[in-house]
């Protein structure tokens, strides 16, 4: 494999060399879905391929663009949709038998807004059931398929990292678009809670559910929201807010932009190799002319609590109907925690929304001493599959999905805008990301100081090499 | 059951509450069967672990100081209905 073949170029890239029709749709869209064909048998990231009517889109976009019709950096670009995000007239069935065979009538918000931007949909990517879980256990991670890619958008960054898709979309209700893009090794957006629309999108939690975009570089990340970020009357928490383009300058640079430092919390129970290669990328940040800001974490300590006290209620609220009448369609695991969320008190759910309102102001405050906070996107790499805990040098055992989720959710209780780059490798190769949050609206911010930390530290976004097994040790492989 | 604690968590200085008793399985059966929730016997005990984890987790909301503080609902009354 060479990094000349269209499937490995970042949206970036290829929107240019469409832009300049050194290549086209329909070569583009042919070359992802043969890399579709190659990496599927070793990663599973895909619920269905649309190989038949991608290419025909494919075509149109080539017409439209020879015809001096070229809608933007979008048209002709092969896309991937996590399996939670409505399309007409294909499958669409959240990871779950309660959904099989389901097939939408319309698009969901963003499906059509990426559509008008011309598009290609490839297919739909695995997630972990309705979202409600971290490992997307349909998939495999590509950087070791003995390894789970994260969730519960996992089906959507194995495809990126693979390059099996240019760009997907993922949800986050506790971090599940995050998660599994520091787990695979691409950028992973959060936006802030309300500035895409989730309309035609299956709800896990409504007070913490976003849509975002999962792609190989910052840049390309800025691309997709520049399409889907808008106001949507029909999503209850969506903003009316002006906005301009969240695509950084090239010449970008981020002199005098104040790094918080968590003293607390963050760098708590994290994977040594995890916190050296976040600290190390920090002091990049300080080289190339930001400042670094010791910064207390507002209410850590009840983050957990919040989160799940929103979480489960609300999810068990918009299964209520199919948990009485098909509960056997849904996995052990998620039916469990289903059932058990009919047993939380009104009264536990009302005080975390009141501590969500505490936990936005105090981190709001924050935001007063310093321009994004910087931290680990999760405390651990990624687990092997079928492991469930892990143990901590002080003894203490987490599982798995508390570890994964424990250090993403702040972002979803506060609404803020949390953006996941990669930052390195473990000593088995495994991918290494850190997350940078900012203020509210504050995306395009967050977007300039990734894409510079990137044009340095990372020029070239690799493709993860499809490893089978996890190796024992030493440098990272060279793409594959 | 009530939340008693906003009262006595502003000054710092009241006794925590004792700790809620745990759910048993019998008490799952009840309340599923309260809420037309369909549970099989055998798994009314793994339902019980999951909940009184969950409670566990929850409670450390005890211990915040809310005041007046109002919930973080989203509604926005100037909106339209346009669904």
């Amino acid at each position: 494999m060479t990094h000349t073949e269209p499937y490995a170029l970042t949206l970036d890239e290829a929107a240019r060399a469409l832009a300049d029709r050194s290549l086209s749709p329909v070569e583009l869209t042919a070359s992802v879905l043969d890399r579709i064909a190659h990496t599927e048998p070793a990663i599973t990231a895909y619920a269905t391929v649309t190989a038949e009517s991608a290419s025909a889109a494919a075509r149109e976009a080539e017409r439209e663009i020879a015809a001096g019709r070229r809608r933007g950096p979008l048209h002709g670009v092969p896309m991937a949709l996590k399996d939670l995000v409505d399309t007409a007239g294909v499958p669409t069935t959240a990871g779950s038998l309660v959904r099989a065979g389901r097939v939408p009538a319309e698009d969901a918000e963003v499906t059509t807004r990426l559509r008008a931007a011309g598009a290609v949909l490839v297919g739909k990517t695995h997630t972990h059931e309705f979202a409600y879980g971290t490992t997307t256990p349909q998939t495999r991670n590509p950087w070791a398929t003995d390894r789970v890619p994260g969730g519960s958008s996992g089906g959507s960054a194995a495809a990126v990292a693979a390059g099996a898709a240019t760009f997907t979309l993922g949800t986050d209700t506790g971090g599940s678009i995050r998660i599994p893009a520091a787990l695979t090794g691409v950028v992973g957006l959060k936006p802030t809670y309300g500035l895409v629309s989730r309309h035609g999108v299956a709800s896990l939690s409504w007070s913490l559910d976003h849509v975002g975009p999962i792609t190989r570089t910052v840049r390309d990340a800025a691309l997709v929201l520049d399409t889907i970020a808008g106001h949507d009357p029909r999503d209850e928490a969506s903003l009316d807010v002006v906005r301009g383009t969240y695509v950084p300058r090239r010449d970008g640079d981020i002199a005098g932009l104040r790094v918080g430092v968590p003293t607390n919390f963050y760098f708590d129970r994290v994977h040594p190799e995890i916190e050296g290669a976040v600290r190390a990328a920090v002091d990049d940040l300080v080289a190339l002319g930001a400042t670094a800001v010791p910064v207390e974490i507002p209410m850590a300590r009840y983050v957990q609590a919040a989160e799940s006290a929103l979480m489960v209620p609300e999810a068990t609220a918009y299964h209520r109907e199919t948990l009485r009448t098909v509960p056997e369609l849904y996995s052990d695991e998620v039916r469990i925690l289903l059932e058990a969320g009919e047993f939380v008190p009104a009264t536990d759910y009302i005080r975390a929304q009141r501590a969500r309102t505490l936990m936005r102001r105090a981190w709001c405050d924050l935001f007063h001493d310093v321009d994004l906070v910087a931290a680990p996107t999760v405390a651990s790499p990624a687990a092997r599959v079928g492991e469930t805990s892990l143990e901590w040098p002080d003894g203490s055992v987490e599982s798995v999905s508390d570890a994964y989720v424990r250090l993403s959710a702040p972002a979803n209780l506060t609404g803020l805008p949390a953006l996941s780059l990669p930052v390195g490798f473990d000593g088995h190769g495994l991918p290494i990301g850190m997350q940078l949050i900012g203020r509210p609206l504050g995306e395009a911010l967050l977007l300039r100081a990734g894409d510079v930390y990137e044009s340095a530290h990372r020029p070239t976004a690799r493709l993860a090499p499809l490893r089978v097994g996890t190796p024992a040790g030493g440098p990272p492989g060279t793409a594959g | 059951m009530t939340d008693t604690t906003d009262t006595t968590e502003t000054d710092g200085t009241a006794e925590p509450p004792p700790p809620e008793p745990d759910f048993t399985p019998a008490d799952i059966a009840r309340l599923a069967a309260r809420a037309g929730l369909p549970v099989d016997a055998s798994r009314l005990p793994v339902i019980a672990a999951t909940v009184n984890h969950l409670h566990g987790l929850v409670a450390a909301l005890n211990d915040i100081p809310f005041g007046e503080t109002a919930p973080a609902f989203v509604f926005d009354a100037r909106r339209d209905d346009a669904s």
